[in-house]
């Protein structure tokens, strides 16, 4: 089995955990991994995006080719359709639903909601109020990771919580628990 | 690529400098290959370079790591060797181009060189990671009759690209870069085989490869079966919301627009950033240290106010030479070094000068009236605009220092404050 990820979102709103989180997950499954990411600048509200290929084989290229990737999970709705052409035709987009304006020719947030909205697979969420509600605003990058857990498949959903408890131990079991319920909280929206 | 002037290929220093080159395809060769490096250079008392392109820079997997080896013996020369006098030079360069056999039959019997054949329609020579993407099409696409000759290590192994233009008519030329091997290729083949690639138009001639671009080449092309997304805008990288440059820049702007003809040239680093809106005002972004230089520069052909914005770091790496040089000649320039205390753009490391910036200003010679401190921040900007101005104003060499400490530091060195 191979998966191909492509996470994306404005600089700062946390990403790479999320990368952090699968890669976690899928070295522990013993998979093969490749993580490729723009550089430099990323803390500085422009657009971010990194590639993850999962898979059982070897895998080759570090990038991900046109159409050839399962899953876009993304921070911001309108970054989400930046990557539109590199989506396979039975792909999921799994994204926040809440606009970060910070450029002046942001796009009509109608037009954008249909354009999404006619794509086929499209999981959509606030999850910043979510994160807020159950955790703690920080935490919105793990609702995302919950929501899209269900289509990364070739890690489970359990393999991805027991990697948010590695990955955020050294910060003490209250973050973790938060973490935790931010990600429950991703699942549990279908 | 990514942050240079153009793309620039450093194979061409490696066959300039008559060296070997290793060029890994992927993050384990990357590792494995820095062994071998220093084994094949220890052995040939040369330098090896290793070549890593943009995308392994940026990216990575799981790699296999191997016993830590003891440490060399320090063993400092004894020799004439370091003593470059013409004399010694030139008998250097002689042993070096005897060196040069052992280099072409390493290379020849190198692991990392080889061959993967399915075929013979097709020659192609896939150089370092340009190899990935070849052997990702022919998976994807499940491609048959390729002759595939990886390359890792140079100088080019002559005698296994005569081997591929004895077998195929055309051979395809896969690297990242500018075309250097797809010119040798030509060279070594003559009309033994029609050599392709990025000079010939089956490969872009600009930009990192990438898996579309290859499959294209192969004769096979990505889909994107859902198309482009049409309510999109570009968002381009910002300075940070309460960065000290942002207020650099606001007076200055202000100030600047009061004089016709003004020019602000920049420098390399966070603030490069002011080139982009909001703002839009620099006019220059060279190398480290052009902003003074080419300010001097200007000043001296006649520009006037001709401004230089420098950062504390890039200062101390190579703006000092340039200052002196002004100071030398009384040029008529206002230098601002931006001090928000780091090495920001890299990720906020030290910076070299921190706390010696007046001290080094006037060291070089600086007039002490002319070398003026402020706090960037907003309440601030009338009386920063009124020493710019003032600057501006005096015919020489004048230093304004805007110093208060990055945001994104900031924020971290709070964080561990708070921890202990
Ligand atoms: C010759 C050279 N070496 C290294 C770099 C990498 N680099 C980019 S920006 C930078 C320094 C930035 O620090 P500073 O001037 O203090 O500006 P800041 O980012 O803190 O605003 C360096 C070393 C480079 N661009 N050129
Ligand atoms: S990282 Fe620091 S210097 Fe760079 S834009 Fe942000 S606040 Fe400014």
């Amino acid at each position: 089995m191979k998966k191909d990820l492509i996470l994306c979102g404005v600089g700062g709103q946390g990403i790479l955990s999320i990368a952090t989180i699968i890669g976690e997950a899928a070295t522990k499954a013993g998979l093969h991994l490749k993580q490729a990411e723009v550089h430099g600048m990323s803390q500085r509200g422009g657009d971010v995006q990194s590639n993850l290929r999962l898979s059982t084989d070897e895998i080759y290229s570090d990038l991900i080719s046109k159409g050839g990737a399962d899953v876009i999970i993304s921070m911001e709705p309108m970054e989400s359709l930046r990557y539109l052409p590199y989506l396979g035709k039975d792909g999921w987009i799994v994204t926040s639903s809440k606009p970060f304006v910070n450029i002046p020719n942001y796009p009509d947030n109608e037009a954008l909601q249909a354009e999404l909205k006619a794509l086929p697979h499209v999981s959509q969420l606030d999850i910043d109020a979510i994160a807020k509600k159950v955790a703690n605003p920080k935490a919105a990058n793990m609702v995302l990771l919950g929501m899209a857990a269900p289509y990364i498949e070739i890690v489970s959903v359990e393999q991805l919580r027991e990697a948010i408890r590695t990955v955020f131990a050294r910060k003490g079991d209250a973050i973790v628990e938060s973490n935790l319920k931010a990600f429950d909280a991703g699942v549990a929206h279908k | 690529m990514h942050s240079s002037q153009n793309e620039q290929d450093s194979r061409f220093y490696g066959k300039f400098a008559l060296i070997p080159i290793l060029e890994p395809s992927n993050q384990q060769e990357a590792y494995d290959m820095m062994k071998v490096a220093f084994e094949m250079s220890e052995k040939l008392q040369e330098p090896v370079l290793l070549r890593v392109v943009t995308r392994l820079a940026h990216s990575r997997a799981a790699v296999e790591v191997g016993a830590q080896g003891d440490e060399n013996a320090f063993n400092p020369s004894t020799g004439r060797g370091w003593v470059l006098l013409p004399g010694i030079a030139k008998k250097q360069y002689a042993a070096l181009l005897e060196k040069q056999p052992l280099m072409l039959e390493a290379a020849e019997n190198s692991p990392y060189n080889r061959n993967e054949k399915s075929g013979t329609k097709l020659g192609v020579v896939a150089c370092g990671i340009g190899y990935n993407y070849v052997k990702e099409a022919i998976a994807n696409f499940k491609i048959d009759g390729i002759n595939l000759l990886k390359i890792s290590q140079y100088p080019l192994p002559e005698s296994k690209i005569l081997d591929l233009a004895a077998e195929c008519e055309e051979i395809l030329v896969v690297e990242d870069g500018q075309p250097v091997v797809e010119t040798d290729v030509k060279t070594i083949v003559g009309d033994k085989a029609t050599v392709i690639g990025r000079l010939t138009g089956q490969l872009p001639r600009t930009g990192e490869l990438d898996p579309d671009s290859v499959s294209k080449a192969l004769g096979y092309e990505t889909q994107s079966p859902l198309g482009t997304a049409k309510n999109l805008a570009g968002r381009p990288p910002q300075l940070c919301q309460g960065c000290g440059h942002r207020d650099v820049y606001t007076a200055l702007k202000e100030v600047a627009a009061e004089y016709e003809g003004a020019r602000i040239f920049g420098d390399i680093g966070c603030y490069t950033l002011g080139a982009l809106p909001p703002f839009q005002a620099l006019a220059s972004c060279v190398d480290m240290g052009a902003s003074i230089t080419m300010a001097k520069g200007a000043a001296d052909a006649g520009l006037f106010p001709s401004i230089a914005v420098i950062g504390d770091s890039t200062f101390t790496h190579s703006g000092m030479t340039g200052l002196l040089d002004a100071v030398n000649d009384n040029s008529n320039i206002t230098v601002i070094i931006s001090d928000n205390l780091t090495t920001a753009m890299t990720g906020g490391q030290d910076s070299a000068g921190t706390n010696k910036f007046e001290a080094i200003c006037l060291g070089l010679g600086v007039s002490p009236d002319h070398v003026k401190v402020v706090t960037p921040t907003p309440p601030n900007i009338p009386e920063i605009k009124r020493i710019i101005k003032e600057e501006i104003e005096y015919n020489g060499v004048s230093v304004i220092i805007p110093r208060r400490e990055c945001m994104q530091t900031l924020m971290r060195h709070r964080k561990q404050a708070k921890k202990q």
